[in-house]
């Protein structure tokens, strides 16, 4: 096969997210896949915002999503979120959709944590009711 | 480990896209060299790949040229864009960016060595991904990856199939 990689992107994390009983306020949420030890809802967001904890026995435990300047400036990993939609025709009626690595307070251990927010338009915290998909590289 | 790959997928640039304390775009990761505003407007950006990067240039390696451009850039059918927005100052960390939209700038014999990235917000007025040098309501940058979706398979690979190869000790 013809090689035309010129930068290493290393999935550390792939699986989708899903809300088992619907959703709505502080339902539960659900994440299926590799990568990831727990999922929760934020304390005070009981929609639109997710806590992914990195897998303490993958790559993306302690140091594999090397600490950056800050939780938001990190610039060692990347993220690809896609909303499924649901209904016929399917629609997700999600808006935005942004991603943050929240650091470790434990000097060196960097982000284990992920964190992910989804608004509609006009804005407001929404789950998307068919779940969504996430894929996490480290790109370094 | 079952092997379910149908279609080889290679990366070939990734970037973290923010504003610097003056205003001007930056871009830190790989792949790509430069980064500036395509317009006067926000959220409007032209990105350079590398000149090293493999599927963008014939002069990528160290014993090549430096400035050699083509004719092996990346075919802009062959091009996959994830742009992901790093979320903002507004708790717990949404963005207001709602279009995220990137367009390959191609050069006739030297295939795509550009990629225009625009960003909107739900007010579909082009902004920025972050303030200067600090993250504000909008977001605290834009994360971009490329891959070649076509790295199939070579020639010299395919040429090698078929019964003229059968091994000496499969024939009686």
């Amino acid at each position: 096969m013809t090689d035309y990689a010129v930068t290493p992107f290393q999935p550390i994390v792939q699986g989708v997210v899903t809300f088992p009983d619907g959703v709505g306020p502080a339902t539960p949420v659900e994440f299926n896949g590799e990568g990831i030890s727990a999922i929760s809802r934020p304390v005070g967001f009981p929609l639109g915002a997710y806590l992914l904890d990195l897998d303490e026995g993958l790559p993306g435990n302690a140091g594999a999503v090397q600490p950056g300047t800050s939780p938001i400036s990190n610039p060692n990993v990347r993220t690809m979120v896609t909303v499924r939609g649901s209904g016929v025709p399917p629609i997700s009626l999600i808006s935005t959709t942004a991603v943050l690595y929240l650091l470790s307070p434990t000097p060196g251990v960097g982000a284990d944590q992920v964190l992910i927010v989804m608004q509609t338009f006009p804005p407001a915290f929404a789950d998307p009711a068919a779940g969504f998909e996430i894929i996490i590289w480290v790109v370094q | 480990m079952a092997d379910y790959a149908a279609v080889p997928v290679q990366p070939v640039a990734q970037a973290l896209l923010t504003i610097d304390a003056a205003g001007n775009p930056q871009v830190t990761g790989r792949g790509f060299s430069t980064v500036v505003r395509a317009t006067a407007n926000p959220g409007d950006f032209l990105i350079t790949m590398d000149e090293g990067v493999g599927a963008a240039d014939v002069g990528s390696g160290p014993d090549f040229t430096v400035g050699v451009i083509g004719p092996n850039g990346l075919d802009p059918r062959f091009a996959r864009v994830s742009l992901t927005m790093r979320g903002g100052t507004t708790p717990p960390g949404t963005t207001t960016i709602q279009d995220r939209s990137a367009s390959l700038t191609s050069t006739p014999g030297e295939g795509a060595t550009q990629i225009r990235v625009t960003l909107r917000n739900t007010g579909n007025t082009l902004t920025d991904p972050m303030g200067a040098g600090v993250p504000n309501a909008n977001g605290s940058g834009l994360e971009i990856m490329v891959w070649n979706g076509n790295a199939g398979p070579d020639n010299a690979q395919a040429q090698l199939v078929g019964p003229l190869f059968q091994g000496a000790m499969q024939f009686p």
